[in-house]
């Protein structure tokens, strides 16, 4: 059964994937650009369905070699034959926090970083480390990711100064650190002599 | 995070120089280098036992397995812990009260069989040099994937980083070193799984995303019989497995044994739920990687902040590390120990036994490099399928061994060739696979291995009453 599934995939390599989200206030307009190498017969995107959003496929819908299913969680289009490259473009309205983004069923050559993410119109504010994938300021309100695989959407970095999840959780490492490293110095300053290198004593 | 990440490095691998040291000078004889003195108390013994357990097949092969077959794989850890409580109930106690410092001596002890004890010495070497192609094949998937590093220059630091403690201080400093990796890896792994979750949004949409993705995915993408395969190899190659086993010699007492042993589950389930988790949610994340096994370092290196990420890299250089130790430290031992020792200079002084020891855990580390390097499957099969050649050449001498008298030398030698040729004969002749018969391979070594072992028992000569004394007297009182 895993075989199978590799196999479907051998026929498709996915070459440079070029994607751009500009942020105009209440929506987002996504464009995307996956370049293919080999047969594309069996083509098809996922794109996750976010709750409190909506997406408008821009120029698939109309178009009779692709069949978008709309499922509970969702939205699978299917190409019955395609050349390269494969350009999706749609609106996203409503709940702007993440942005859902096509993945293919082709991937991408490890180690090339051949995906890249573009988002315009960020504030200056955003908190980049905050944001997924890990984005790089390229200009005053443009942000860059370059990755070895299509993520499944992209989480818009949040204001900074916002207490985040990130943030908390590294603080939170950094105690656990002392606290354990504090009990090993205390036990080792209480410890009887007598079993100095006994391991339980760690 | 590339500078929080060589910060992180360095200061674990200092960590690991300075214990590694110290134990260097309290490393004198050949009980010190094997069995730590039998020190070990039951809470770093637990630390040990599950730092063991959790290797590159659970960091980087399980997690690769759940992000790309779902939560049908966590069935397999109820064969784990069933191999763990078969252990503590008629294994554990058992072993450590006999007090050996190997399996094969186990083995030679029980049976009364110098062959037998050659022949489990052979095939301990062959299943686990298995076993490190895997580790080793998942040092190259992180390496590359974080830093860009070539898998072979990334297997030879990882080679000669481990063989560099496990050749200075032993069991010693792996005890103490092992205990640490656990405590990195419930962090790294623990602390991951809310930020995981922060990015996907939640847990209704990520799951409702999965089941549309696929809807096996949170139901059954493996069957019952495949699951109980699976299972069953785990559990009873664990029951019976060297390198564990032979953390239970270094151990104070048989009740420390069976309370490092409930401890130990307790790390497993906490690690076990954590890379569930993860595995799932950088489906969400990433829907469709290259390779499963490369969720785990992608996951850290992309997705999670610097000092998170960093210490979750090292938390999965640590279970490989600390795998590789104890399979060096066994396979080392069966060949200085068993095969040396014991065949080629019987009269051999303890320092030339740990120079020889240290020779061959150099020489048997190494080779399984080239293995790796061809990739002949993904981290998790090659895991499986080494746990079903222990299983079946394993379980049966050892498991039934201790707790039926009536088993003898030829029965146990019978059982062990027959089990692993078995074993070896169904995987590879077109046999594999449950489309064919339904049936697995260790199934058939294990069953092979136990008529075996009962048959030819029936038909060989008794075991001397004082061999069986030592496992079937009156047990010690534990202090």
């Amino acid at each position: 059964m895993l075989l199978a599934s590799a196999l479907a995939f051998l026929t498709m390599q996915l070459g440079t994937v070029q994607i751009t989200i500009d942020l105009d206030g209440s929506k987002a307009l996504v464009n995307a650009r996956y370049e293919l190498d080999g047969s594309a017969e069996a083509l098809a995107f996922n794109i996750i369905r976010l709750p409190g959003q909506e997406v408008r496929f821009n120029n698939i819908d109309r178009s009779d070699a692709v069949r978008v299913d709309t499922l509970n969680g969702l939205y699978r289009l299917t190409f019955d034959s395609s050349s390269s490259p494969v350009i999706l473009e749609y609106e996203v309205s409503g709940t702007l926090s993440r942005i859902p983004l096509p993945v293919p069923n082709a991937v991408t050559q490890p180690g090339d970083r051949s995906v890249s993410i573009r988002i315009r119109g960020l504030g200056v504010e955003a908190s980049l480390e905050d944001g997924f994938p890990r984005f790089e300021m390229r200009s005053v309100d443009t942000a860059v990711a370059e990755l070895d695989n299509v993520p499944g959407f992209v989480r818009l970095p949040p204001d900074a100064g916002q207490w985040s999840v990130n943030r908390i959780s590294e603080l939170a490492v950094i105690l656990l650190i002392v606290l354990v490293s504090g009990a090993w110095l205390l036990r080792r300053r209480g410890r009887d002599p007598s079993h100095r290198y006994s391991a339980d004593r760690l | 995070m590339g500078l929080t990440l060589v910060v992180v490095l360095v200061v674990y691998f200092g960590i690991i120089l300075g214990i590694s040291i110290w134990s260097a000078f309290h490393t004198r004889t050949e009980v010190d280098f094997i069995a730590a003195g039998r020190t070990i108390g039951p809470f770093v013994g637990g630390a040990v036992l599950a730092a063991t357990q959790i290797s590159a097949g659970t960091v980087v092969g399980t997690l690769g397995r759940h992000y790309l077959t779902g939560v049908s794989w966590w069935w397999i850890w109820f064969g784990v812990w069933s191999g763990w409580v078969a252990s503590a109930l008629f294994v554990a106690p058992k072993l450590r009260r006999f007090g050996a410092l190997t399996v094969p001596d186990y083995i030679a002890a029980r049976f009364g069989s110098e062959r037998a004890r050659a022949l489990a010495a052979t095939l301990i070497v062959i299943s686990y040099s298995i076993y490190l192609v895997a580790q080793f094949q998942a040092s190259g998937e992180i390496a590359f994937a974080v830093l860009g590093m070539k898998p072979l220059t990334a297997m030879l630091i990882l080679v000669v980083s481990t063989a560099f403690y496990t050749l200075l201080g032993g069991v010693r400093s792996s005890s103490y070193i092992e205990f640490l990796q656990t405590l990195i890896m419930v962090t790294g792994l623990v602390v991951a799984v809310p930020i995981l979750l922060s990015h996907a949004g939640g847990i209704g949409h990520s799951l409702s995303f999965l089941r549309s993705l696929d809807s096996r995915l949170l139901g059954w993408y493996y069957g019952p019989k495949e699951l109980l395969a699976f299972g069953i190899s785990f559990g009873l190659s664990i029951a019976a497995a060297p390198y564990e086993l032979t953390r239970f010699y270094s151990m104070r007492s048989e009740r420390t044994v069976k309370q490092a042993i409930a401890v130990s589950i307790g790390f497993q389930l906490i690690i076990g739920l954590a890379v569930l988790a993860i595995g799932l949610l950088t489906r969400v994340l990433f829907p469709n990687l290259a390779s499963a096994d490369q969720a785990s370092s992608i996951m850290a290196f992309e997705v999670l902040p610097p000092l998170v990420g960093a210490l979750l890299i090292v938390a999965m250089l640590s279970a490989i590390m600390s795998t590789v130790n104890s399979v060096l430290l066994v396979t080392g031992a069966s060949v200085a120990h068993d095969l040396y020792g014991r065949f080629f200079k019987p009269g051999a002084s303890q320092r030339h036994l740990v120079t020889v020891n240290r020779i061959s855990i150099l020489v048997l580390a190494l080779i399984p490099i080239y293995f790796a390097l061809q990739k002949f499957g993904d981290v998790q099969s090659i895991v499986v399928e080494q746990t079903k050649f222990i299983a079946s050449f394993f379980f049966v001498p050892i498991v039934i061994g201790l707790n039926w008298k009536r088993g003898t030398a030829g029965g146990a030698f019978a059982a062990m060739l027959g089990g692993f040729l078995a074993c070896l004969i169904w995987e590879f002749t077109g046999q594999r696979g449950f489309g064919v018969h339904g049936i697995d391979a260790v199934e058939v070594g294990v069953a092979t291995s136990l008529v075996l072992f009962v048959v030819v028992s029936r038909y060989t000569k008794p075991v001397p009453e004082k061999n069986l004394e030592l496992f079937f007297g009156t047990s010690e009182r534990d202090k």
